[in-house]
């Protein structure tokens, strides 16, 4: 899935485990001052684009916003979710 | 003597399209230019927020005392998906100061293993620029701050409005 990628904060696998897997990079998560909101921010993100995927078809951006969020304009679920539910934490 | 005329048409013809090219595109000269930034997730989010401030700080500066300016910024999604933009202040056909910004998206992370990444390009146009309080709760930020009052680029956003389609982006 990691294809083309080289900065990644998290990302999800929703066939791992029962009920998908969020991966989480082990440089911000050991970072012992980095904000706590942005790591609960990303496992939000990824367990939206869990659930996308598992509940829409396999779609990760079923459910996105189609301008995008954020200065990277993410179209995923995720970053629909993660605005909705926890909206102070989205700084991409 | 034939060749003479071919010659100075040519001049004429060279001269002429390059007036066309300055009058349609940008002559970047004229821009003062800032980055490239890159934001990228490796980053420490104290060293990432300093970033956006010189970007906000150069965009509020050209924007209030309307000189023309580029900077360039790549962003990361949390997935590591990358979208590069060009902020341009900058008067528009009319002589109206506009931001306008030119991004470009890849998007890989997400498609399935076989997709080719996605490729998008977008094109936003503001004419309406102001400063906002930056706040930590989960309300977006909303009080604004007037304009002469000097103030770091860490304690405030900037709020880009299109006038016509009423789109805001907030940076």
């Amino acid at each position: 899935m990691a294809k083309q990628l080289r900065s990644v904060l998290a990302i999800p696998d929703s066939k791992k485990g029962a009920n998908g897997t969020v991966f989480i990079q082990s440089g911000a998560w050991n970072t012992a001052d980095y904000p706590l909101d942005l790591l609960q921010g990303a496992y939000i993100h990824e367990y939206g684009n869990i659930l996308s995927s598992r509940y829409g078809g396999g779609d990760p951006y079923k459910f996105g916003d189609k301008a995008g969020i954020g200065n990277v304009k993410d179209k995923d679920t995720g970053a629909n979710f993660q605005k909705c539910v926890f909206p102070s934490s989205v700084k991409f | 003597m034939c060749l003479k005329l071919v010659s100075i048409l040519a001049s004429f013809l060279i001269l002429q399209s390059s007036f066309i090219v300055q009058k349609v595109g940008r002559d970047l000269s004229t821009y003062d230019q800032a980055g490239p930034y890159e934001l990228n997730n490796d980053l420490h989010p104290h060293d990432a927020d300093k970033i956006l401030g010189e970007i906000r700080g150069f965009l509020w500066e050209h924007w209030k005392e309307r000189r023309p300016g580029v900077v360039k910024a790549t962003f990361f999604s949390i997935e590591g998906d990358q979208t590069t933009s060009s902020f341009f202040v900058e008067p528009d056909a009319k002589s109206s100061w506009r931001i306008s910004v030119e991004s470009v998206s890849i998007i890989s992370a997400l498609l399935p293993k076989r997709r080719k990444p996605r490729r998008e390009i977008t094109h936003e146009f503001y004419d309406e620029i102001e400063r906002l309080e930056a706040t930590s709760e989960n309300a977006p930020p909303s009080v604004p701050i007037p304009s002469h009052s000097i103030r770091q680029p860490q304690t405030y956003r900037i709020r880009f409005r299109n006038s016509r389609t009423n789109a805001i982006r907030l940076f």
